[in-house]
């Protein structure tokens, strides 16, 4: 009996590091930063967002989401109308692996491993040289489940400057530098 | 100075007529029902739900929303857990032609026109045979910016999703993003 309370104790405890272990090891995307630039955590609750649009580019899929200020300037006719999305607009783009699912009706390509996702926000004081916008991209690792900064090995290759953003966003200037346009539903 | 006046009440008035005529030629989507009697309106709101996963075809990209309920019972764990998606859970697949962008920096396809929104949803009293989930298909015509509800009863729907049933009968899981 007592033996048996004990190897109960025992188990419990194992059971405990276990979790503990796991609990401290899973990393807290939102602690991740670019250095000298964007913080993950600026985008907190990107998760929910809603949709924008999608594309597909052969080797990934794109799910570009908006935060409610973001969606309301679209609505509102932004950028058609000619005018710049409002401080405080943000956007996430979530690139995905596409898999074949053989065992779906038509079989689709659907979205598989999470590979990037990116963001930009619209702060015209603190990114006045960037016509406004702030970018970061961060890297997803699915077999270490963690994020870090995008740099120069990746594709597109990009400093922590953030300037690699602004670069390819300049084609799209006469609308506020931003490419995706909302998807009519 | 009266005929200036008079003018300007018969521009408005022709204004005014012309909105009107826009807002009374304006289909209300929400009215649409399919032939087995799933409604529209019971999907309202499906424009603002959030993203379940993403897919395409050679034909189509989609897009996986689903509501509140049914979001909220992804992340406790359903249909993983064996549990089933609750009454009330909708979901909708949004899908789109597509075409090239022209102005991206690389190759992508973008969505071109909106084609089709499919929608489910779990009721486990009003659907019971088919295990819950009723199943309705809209069609979106772009040049008159109408739809209309598919003539098939339901689309391949329950007979369809029979295949993972072991997921409540749903194909697509929530993506981690």
């Amino acid at each position: 009996m007592k033996i048996r309370i004990r190897a109960t104790i025992v188990s419990i405890a194992v059971v405990f590091g276990i979790l503990g272990g796991v609990a401290i090891s899973a990393q807290d995307k939102y602690t991740v930063k670019v250095p000298g630039g964007l913080a993950f955590s600026e985008f907190r609750g990107y998760e929910t967002w809603q949709l924008v649009s999608i594309s597909h580019n052969g080797e990934v899929y794109a799910a570009i989401l908006a935060n409610p200020a973001m969606i309301e300037a679209f609505q509102a006719g932004i950028p058609d109308n000619g005018k710049p999305f409002p401080d405080g607009a943000k956007m996430a783009k979530i690139h995905w692996i596409p898999k074949k699912q053989e065992a779906y009706p038509g079989q689709p390509e659907v979205a598989g491993t999470q590979h990037d996702v990116d963001f930009m926000v619209k702060d015209s004081k603190r990114f006045a040289d960037s016509g406004g916008w702030g970018y970061a991209e961060f890297e997803y690792d699915a077999a270490s489940r963690t994020f870090r900064p995008g740099n120069t090995t990746d594709s597109p290759p990009q400093e922590n400057d953030a300037k690699c953003g602004f670069a390819c966003h300049t084609i799209v200037k006469n609308r506020d530098f931003v490419f995706t346009e909302y998807a009519h539903r | 100075m009266k005929h200036r006046t008079a003018l300007r009440i018969a521009s408005i008035a022709a204004l005014l007529t012309a909105l009107g005529g826009v807002a009374i030629s304006a289909q209300d989507k929400y009215s649409l029902k399919t032939p087995s009697g799933v409604a529209f309106s019971d999907f309202r709101g499906y424009e603002d739900w959030q993203v379940v996963s993403s897919a395409r075809t050679d034909e189509v990209l989609k897009v996986i929303v689903a509501n509140k309920t049914m979001i909220d019972a992804y992340k406790a764990g359903v249909p993983g857990n064996g549990k089933p998606f609750p009454d009330g859970s909708r979901i909708a697949k949004l899908q789109w032609k597509f075409k090239k962008s022209t102005e991206a920096p690389f190759v992508v396809d973008v969505p071109d026109t909106f084609s089709q929104a499919f929608f489910i949803e779990k009721d486990s009293k009003r659907f019971p045979n088919s295990a819950g989930w009723g199943y309705a298909l809209f069609n979106y015509d772009p040049p008159s910016d109408t739809f209309t509800a598919d003539a098939s009863p339901d689309d391949c729907g329950h007979a369809c999703h029979t295949v993972v049933k072991a997921k409540d009968y749903i194909f697509h899981p929530y993506q981690k993003r």
